[in-house]
């Protein structure tokens, strides 16, 4: 019985550290993409775009997909990536009460999306009923949390602009976090007919 | 591998598929699209469950007659990365079955 007991405790460790490392990499993955090679790009060649933004905002993607299949458990597994990514790229102070706020807003938002949309459907929790509906829910959700993440981001950073720049601020954001949620959504489906050509070979 | 992770793996590659299907984009190309229904053709007598044949046999089909031996391969490739056809693993070089898959894009 001690024994059964110690090897469930080895595998859910192992389980957890697998996720953590899934998770936490893609997300980490995708930050590198979006700091070092869309940002400079979207610099040289759209300079009258402002530098806040980045037009196809992969980290998002990554948020979604994580909170979609984890639910709350996505801020775990994303977090080691979080905290990383924020050193090396974002530099957003820990210690500040309003960063506090900024991260758990962006990383709580998606999860509470999905569980709403869940409820709604009454169906499988995170899970449509199908294939087909997953991923029209993924993208519903996905619109809903750049919404509520867009507005929170403004209110609490950019609650100094005019109406209009609120606005256009709130639309640049939104369209990076679609566009870098498709752009994901691509590199997933690319991974995937690569892998499954390589196995047929 | 974790199993827990594996499905979740197979659910988000399930989820991209139909994303794909619904956005019209894994359309055949006509070659394809004339190999698929030169198969069921030449595979009508089969079980429903193991429909297969050899290229020649398909090759000789009318819809297909008229394609080069290259672009037939090159096509006949292409369903096989699709996951359309298969080839019978144990059987004689040149004997393809075609997939579930297949049977339900027709």
């Amino acid at each position: 019985m001690a024994v059964k007991h110690d090897l469930i405790t080895k595998a859910n460790v192992r389980d957890f550290a697998a996720k953590v490392l899934l998770h936490s990499g893609c997300l980490l993955v995708a930050y590198c993409i979006a700091w070092m090679v869309v940002r400079p790009v979207q610099h040289y060649f759209l300079q009258l775009l402002s530098t806040f933004g980045v037009i196809f905002y992969m980290p998002f993607g990554i948020k979604l997909v994580s909170a979609y299949f984890e639910g709350w458990r996505s801020m775990i597994y994303l977090a080691p990536g979080v905290i990383l990514a924020n050193l090396l790229f974002i530099n957003l102070p820990f210690n500040q009460l309003s960063s506090a706020m900024m991260l758990t807003v962006s990383y709580a938002t998606a999860p509470a999306m999905f569980a709403l949309l869940a409820y709604r459907d009454s169906a499988e929790p995170r899970y449509g009923m199908s294939p087909r509906d997953d991923w029209r829910r993924l993208l519903i959700g996905g619109m809903l949390t750049t919404f509520i993440v867009s507005t929170t981001v403004n209110v609490m950073y950019f609650s100094h602009l005019s109406a209009y720049m609120t606005v256009v601020s709130m639309f640049r954001l939104m369209v990076g976090d679609i566009l870098g949620l498709l752009a994901t959504l691509f590199v997933l489906t690319m991974s995937f007919r690569v892998a499954q050509k390589v196995m047929q070979e | 591998m974790n199993h827990n992770i594996l499905s979740q793996v197979s659910r988000l590659r399930a989820l991209l598929e139909e994303m794909e299907k619904d956005l019209g984009l894994v359309d055949l190309s006509r070659n394809e699209r004339d190999i698929i229904l030169a198969f069921f053709e030449s595979t009508r007598d089969e079980p429903e469950e193991d429909r297969k044949c050899t290229t020649e046999t398909v090759r000789a089909n009318p819809i297909v007659r008229k394609l080069s031996q290259p672009t037939f391969h090159r096509a006949l490739k292409q369903l096989v990365s699709r996951g359309l056809i298969e080839k019978c693993e144990g059987m004689p070089m040149g004997i393809y079955r075609l997939t579930p898959k297949a049977t339900e894009l027709v």
